[in-house]
């Protein structure tokens, strides 16, 4: 009953008020029309919602359900009887009355009972999902707890303060590292995060990756534009790197690369080119989990381009500036 | 000098910030202490400029401490946790740093410090202070030595880049974000794709290009906006 909007049950009333009052119309004068009609919905209006409240009362029993309903629709065909109400109503008269009577009164008893149900099932359905929710929440929570973050991060800051004079490589592969780790546990429920955040985290991804390479090999991350004010979904650039390091031929070939430029423009243009050898063909799986992400997100918004140029590998992602505008 | 304060119940996380700010010349540590509640007694002792507080401790958590005292030193958070961030900055902190704390960020920390200070400090002179450093780049068989304040601009040129010094130019095999690291991000700007440019050695602006000695130097579209940084 508290779930359906308060609007609807009006209109749903004053249609039904219409639709009795054209058949009452048809004999009388309008006002009396109106009269009848009024009276023999606010009749109908009551059968509904008390079956409503009574299906709440008893929702676990149903055969006392059943019993009340039934006392119900006797009393209200009785009292029309008794009262003689039945002849304001219903004009075939005598048996023909009492049937038309029973059936309408049955209608809508068990149109209560019939919505009441529905929704309650439809609240069920709904914290079912949100006890889901809240149980990845939960296990989510677990995992972190075991994981302790600070606890680590902790230990690298001590670690900083032991290798600080022997070693300043050392301490920026911590800084990175832990940039990186930091933005992997940070957990954002699959909501946008601003895109400084992400790009930052890219940064350190190559520096990291640039410590771990002769310093000859070539590494480029560059931005374009100011990042400010914008947002993005999480993790889809960091794993286009991502991939883009682990196809790439960086580790056994000294003409490896990976480049990545980023244009914040009128368009967001990322593009990843990479060098590569040997086949290509394992890596359009990984990128159509991507693709269904950017498409859950940014609808037709976005375009994804993956070439093979020779011996380089190209990934272009654009999507419109509008959409990832803070709002 | 400026008085510092270091709470933190970490030996070696109070070591990090002491070597830290040796870095900087004017500041002098006044006392280290390991809880909160020897902060509060050392504070009470004499008076303190900058105080650089750990959160998690225990008895009396860093926040807990800020919240108890009347009159706040400029007051640094350092912590491995990222949530209580809003709720420093409500108590008006200068900076929040979030461990580990490399020098790069730490540096940023002091030049806000020093903002707050009325700008007074001239730290960023300071040779000892890493991105400042000179460095040393391979070039044929010889590792020559680059003093970054003597670069004007580096230009990209497929794997090498060209480094454009006052006297001479210099070929090595480098990627742009490799020199990038080498160099400190407030002087130095990647203005487009293939050029870096030192800020301090522009000598005009004309349109879209910056002009240095004899080189035109273009600025990407999308960066049109550092050219208002640079004016201002």
């Amino acid at each position: 009953m508290n779930q359906t909007p308060f609007k609807i049950h009006i209109v749903f009333w004053l249609f039904m008020t219409l639709f009795v009052l054209d058949y009452h119309w048809y004999e009388n004068s309008w006002h009396e029309a109106a009269a009848f009609s009024i009276s023999e919905v606010v009749g109908y209006l009551i059968l509904f919602y008390f079956s409503m409240c009574a299906s709440n009362r008893w929702e676990n029993k149903i055969w006392r359900l059943v019993l009340v309903n039934v006392l119900v629709i006797l009393t209200y065909v009785g009292f029309l009887r008794l009262t003689g109400l039945e002849y304001y109503f219903y004009d075939h008269g005598g048996f023909r009355n009492l049937f038309s009577m029973t059936l309408n009164a049955i209608l809508f008893t068990g149109l209560g009972v019939f919505f009441y149900f529905i929704s309650r099932n439809q609240k069920i359905r709904e914290h079912n999902l949100k006890l889901k929710a809240k149980n990845r929440q939960l296990q989510i929570h677990a995992i972190k707890s075991r994981i302790r973050p600070h606890f680590i991060f902790n230990s690298l800051n001590n670690l900083n303060a032991l290798i600080l004079k022997k070693d300043k490589d050392l301490s920026k592969f911590i800084d990175a590292f832990s940039n990186i780790l930091r933005y992997s546990l940070d957990e954002n429920e699959g909501k946008d995060i601003p895109l400084n955040r992400e790009l930052s985290c890219i940064k350190s991804y190559f520096d990291l990756m640039q410590m771990q390479q002769p310093a000859s090999t070539n590494l480029d991350f560059y931005v374009e534009g100011s990042p400010r004010g914008k947002s993005i979904q999480p993790f889809i650039l960091l794993t286009l790197v991502e991939n883009a390091f682990k196809h790439s031929n960086i580790q056994n070939s000294i003409d490896g690369f990976v480049n990545m430029h980023v244009s914040i423009g009128d368009v967001f243009e990322t593009k990843i080119w990479n060098s590569f050898e040997g086949s290509i063909s394992n890596r359009e799986s990984g990128l159509s989990l991507i693709r269904q992400q950017l498409t859950n997100r940014y609808g037709q918004s976005y375009s994804f381009e993956v070439n093979e140029m020779g011996k380089q590998f190209v990934c272009t992602l654009r999507i419109f500036s509008s959409k990832i505008n803070d709002k | 000098m400026i008085q510092c304060l270091i709470v933190d119940d970490e030996p070696l996380a109070r070591n990090l910030l002491r070597e830290y700010l040796t870095f900087f010349g004017e500041f002098e540590i006044m006392a280290e202490c390991g809880s909160a509640t020897e902060a509060a007694q050392s504070m009470m002792r004499g008076t303190v400029d900058v105080l650089f507080l750990d959160i998690d401790m225990p008895h009396l958590s860093g926040i807990e401490l800020l919240r108890e005292m009347k009159s706040m030193p400029l007051t640094v958070l350092c912590t491995a946790h990222s949530e209580f961030a809003l709720e420093g900055y409500e108590l008006d902190i200068v900076d929040y740093l979030l461990k580990p704390i490399g020098l790069p960020r730490f540096t940023k920390c002091i030049s806000k410090i020093s903002n707050r200070l009325g700008g007074s400090l001239d730290f960023a002179q300071n040779p000892q202070i890493e991105s400042y450093t000179p460095f040393f780049v391979k070039s044929g068989y010889k590792k020559i030595k680059i003093i970054p304040g003597e670069i004007e601009y580096i230009e990209a040129m497929e794997k090498y880049i060209r480094i454009h010094m006052k006297k001479t130019k210099i070929m090595t095999l480098m990627s742009m974000t490799e020199i990038l690291s080498h160099l400190n991000n407030n002087t130095f700007v990647r203005v487009h794709r293939s050029y870096i440019v030192n800020k301090n050695t522009i000598e005009a602006v004309e349109g879209n290009m910056l002009v240095i000695g004899d080189a035109m130097i273009p600025v990407s579209k999308a960066n049109r906006y550092l050219i208002d940084q640079i004016v201002n």
